[in-house]
C-alpha cells in the first residue's frame, strides 16, 4: 500500500477533502444500513491519507461529499455484484471489496467478470490495478 | 366543517375518505413526468444535465419495479432517451473471451502493466527465473514464435513493437529459452513489467502519450478539434479552459481535468507585470494582445505556467471543472471482441469519448449479465447505433460529434497486420499444455533432484503414462475465464 500512496503523491490528481473521523463513522453506518459491511482496514488506512482520489477516467471512492468520489452515492448508484462494496472504477474495471469472501475483486465493469483478486494485506495491487492507468 | 357525503350515504357507511393520490417514488421535482406523459422527450431536454442523469436512474429503477403503471411509464421514457442517443438495449448471447484476453484489451488500451504477485506466476516459469544455466544462451535462441502464449499477445500492435525488447529482457536474465514454450501471460506480464518499470507501481511499456487511447484523443482533436471546440463554447464555457483543455488533448491525447493547466489566451495587465518580473522582454506586449500558443506551452513545459494562469475578476483562478469530464468508452462491447478479433476492441472507430456522468448513470447503467456457464451468457447492453459517432456530452443531437477513422491508410496498415497475427486462444492453450507435458518430461529427472515440492506432486511416475492429469494439475493461470 506505501508503494501506491507514494507513486500518488507524484501524480496530478483531484483527492477529497481530508477524512474526518466523523464522516469515517457516517460512512460506515451508511453501509451497513444498506445491507453492506464495514469497509475493510486497509482501505481505511489509504482514506486516511487519500479520502478519495480521481484522475484521468480513473476514480477511487472515499467518505468525501465530491459526487465524483462519495461512496455512498455511488454505491447506491452503481450496479455491484451481491456482498460487495463498490471502491472504484476505472474505463474497463470495478474495485470491490466482497465481504463475504474477505477479498479485493478487480472485476469487468460489463459483464462482472472476475480479472484478479487481491487479499486484504494485497490493497495496493488491486488499488493500483484501477488507479494507475 | 361539513361532513362529507348525503346523511344517507353516512348511515350505510359507504362515503370514505377520497383515496390517497398515488405519488410516484421519485422527488418531487419528477411527478409532472409521470402526471403528463405528453412531449417527455422536449421536456426531459429542458431539464439540467445532471437532473437528466439522475432522472434516468429513477426510470431505470421504476422499469423493473412490481407498479405496472409506472414500470409501463418508465419503460417507454427509457426508450424515448435512446431514440434521443440514437442508442438501442440489445439483449443476446455470446461466447466470452477469456480473463487472459481480457487483460490483454487492458493492458494494449493503456499501454502499462501492473504488477504482478509472485503467486500469480507459473511454477515453471519461476523454475527456469532461478535455475542456473550451464550454457550461455544467445539472443537468436529466444523464439518468441515458440511461445503459445506470446502469440495471444502478438495479437495487439503495442506488444509487437515491444517484442525486441522482450527478448532482449530474456537474453538478458539468461533464461532457459525452454521456458518460452511454457510461459502464460501473466509471465510475461512480470517480465515486461521488470524490464519496463522505474520505481512505480504500473510500468508503462508504451509511452503514455503513444497509448492506444492517447493515440485515439489526439486523433480526435485532429479530425474533430474544432467541431469540439466550438461545442463547448456554445456551452457557454469559459474561453481560456476550453482552449487548455484542447491544446492538452492535442498535444498529449489527455483530457484529464485534474492535471489540467488553464492560463491566460491574451495578455492581461497581471500577466504581462508577472512576465516583466520573470526577466521576459514585454516591451512591445500590450494588454488584450493573443499569447501565441507556442510561448504558452514554452512555459508550461517549463513550469512557469504561473506567470499565465488564469484569472477570475477577483483574483482567483478559473475553475477548470465547468468543462464536461470525458471518458474513453467502448462502443463495441468488450466481451465480443471474439467474434472478431482481439486487436480490434481497442480500434479508434470503436471508441468513443462520453461525459462521465453519462458513462456511468447512462451507457454502462443497462449492462447485465445472466450467466449459464463458462461458455454461453447471456447479456444486455446498451448499444450505439450509429458507429461514427466518436463524442458525446449530453442527450440532444447537438451534444455529438461524428468522424470516420477507419478509413485512414494508417488504420488499414494496422489492422491488415493485426490479422496476420490473429490465433485462437484455445489452439494456443492446447499447444501450451502439451508443451507443458514436453517439458515436464524434459526436466523431470531435474525437477525430481531440485524443483519445488508442488512440481514435484506433478510429475509423472515412470511408467504411468497419464500426461492428462499432469496438465490438470499443472496447468494453471490459463484457462478461459479461470485465474
Amino acid at each position: 500500500m506505501k508503494k501506491f500512496i507514494n507513486s500518488l503523491k507524484t501524480r496530478k490528481i483531484f483527492q477529497g477533502e481530508k477524512l474526518d473521523s466523523e464522516s469515517l463513522i457516517v460512512a460506515q453506518k451508511l453501509l451497513v444500513n444498506m445491507h453492506l459491511d464495514f469497509l475493510p482496514h486497509s482501505y481505511v488506512e489509504f482514506l486516511k491519507q487519500y479520502n478519495g482520489v480521481k484522475a484521468d477516467g480513473a476514480y477511487l471512492f472515499g467518505a468525501t461529499v465530491d459526487d465524483d468520489l462519495d461512496i455512498i452515492d455511488k454505491n447506491e448508484q452503481m450496479r455491484r455484484p451481491k456482498n460487495c462494496i463498490l471502491l472504484g472504477y476505472n474505463e474497463f474495471d470495478t474495485l470491490v471489496y466482497n465481504f463475504k469472501k474477505k477479498m479485493y475483486q478487480v472485476i469487468d465493469r460489463e459483464d462482472f467478470t472476475i480479472i484478479d483478486e487481491y487479499k486484504e494485506n494485497e490493497a495496493g495491487y488491486a488499488l493500483s490495478q484501477i488507479f494507475s492507468v | 366543517m361539513k361532513p362529507k357525503g348525503s346523511k344517507f350515504a353516512r348511515k350505510h357507511n359507504i362515503i370514505t375518505e377520497e383515496p390517497k393520490k398515488k405519488l410516484p417514488p421519485v422527488p418531487p421535482e419528477y411527478y409532472d413526468f409521470f402526471e403528463n406523459q405528453y412531449g417527455f422527450a422536449k421536456r426531459f431536454l429542458n431539464l439540467y444535465y445532471d437532473e437528466q442523469v439522475e432522472l434516468i436512474s429513477y426510470l431505470y429503477k421504476l422499469s423493473s419495479s412490481e407498479d405496472k403503471e409506472y414500470a409501463e411509464i418508465s419503460s417507454a421514457y427509457i426508450q424515448k432517451i435512446h431514440e434521443l442517443t440514437d442508442s438501442d438495449y440489445e439483449e443476446g448471447s455470446y461466447e466470452p473471451v477469456a480473463v487472459d484476453e481480457k487483460k490483454l484489451i487492458r493492458m494494449d488500451c493503456y499501454g502499462s502493466i501492473s504488477r504482478r504477485r509472485p503467486d500469480q506466476l507459473s511454477d515453471l516459469y519461476r523454475y527456469f527465473q532461478g535455475r542456473k544455466e550451464q550454457k550461455h544462451h544467445l539472443l537468436r535462441d529466444y523464439d518468441l514464435d515458440s511461445s503459445p502464449f506470446w502469440k495471444v499477445m502478438a495479437q495487439f500492435e503495442s506488444f509487437r513493437r515491444i517484442a525486441p525488447k522482450v527478448k532482449r529482457a530474456l537474453y538478458k536474465a539468461q533464461i532457459n529459452p525452454d521456458a518460452l514454450k511454457v510461459m502464460t501471460v501473466n509471465d510475461y506480464c512480470d517480465l515486461i513489467y521488470k524490464a519496463f518499470a522505474g520505481n512505480t507501481e504500473k510500468s508503462h511499456f508504451i509511452k503514455k502519450q503513444e497509448s492506444v487511447k492517447n493515440r485515439f484523443i489526439r486523433q480526435f482533436m485532429k479530425e474533430c478539434g474544432d467541431s469540439f471546440y466550438r461545442l463547448l463554447i456554445d456551452k457557454g464555457i469559459d474561453e481560456r479552459c476550453v482552449k487548455a483543455l484542447c491544446n492538452k488533448m492535442k498535444r498529449f491525447g489527455s483530457c484529464n481535468l485534474d492535471s489540467l493547466i488553464v492560463t491566460e489566451t491574451h495578455y492581461t495587465p497581471r500577466v504581462l507585470k508577472d512576465l516583466k518580473k520573470a526577466g521576459f522582454d514585454t516591451g512591445k506586449l500590450e494588454a488584450g494582445m493573443p499569447i501565441p500558443e507556442e510561448f504558452i506551452n514554452y512555459l508550461v513545459d517549463n513550469g512557469q505556467e504561473k506567470l499565465i494562469l488564469a484569472r477570475n475578476e477577483d483574483g482567483s483562478l478559473v475553475n477548470p471543472y465547468q468543462l464536461p469530464r470525458l471518458e474513453v468508452h467502448h462502443g463495441f462491447a468488450v466481451k465480443f471482441a471474439d467474434a472478431d478479433y482481439l486487436a480490434a476492441s481497442n480500434y479508434p472507430d470503436r471508441l468513443v469519448l462520453i461525459e462521465a456522468n453519462m458513462h456511468r448513470g447512462y451507457y454502462h447503467l443497462f449492462d447485465s449479465l445472466v450467466k449459464q456457464n463458462n461458455l454461453q451468457n447471456y447479456y444486455s447492453r446498451l448499444n450505439i447505433n450509429n458507429k461514427y459517432m466518436r463524442l458525446r456530452i449530453g442527450f440532444s443531437d447537438e451534444d455529438a460529434l461524428y468522424g470516420d477513422f477507419e478509413n485512414t491508410a494508417a488504420f488499414r496498415q494496422r489492422a491488415a497486420e493485426d490479422k496476420k497475427h490473429r490465433v485462437n486462444y484455445f489452439e494456443c492453450q492446447k499447444e501450451y499444455d502439451r508443451n507443458v507435458i514436453d517439458i515436464m518430461s524434459k526436466y523431470a529427472e531435474e525437477f525430481r533432484q531440485y524443483g519445488p515440492k508442488k512440481m514435484l506432486k506433478n510429475l509423472p511416475k515412470q511408467g504411468s503414462g497419464n500426461d492428462v492429469k499432469i496438465v490438470t494439475l499443472f496447468g494453471r493461470n490459463k484457462g478461459k475465464n479461470r485465474e
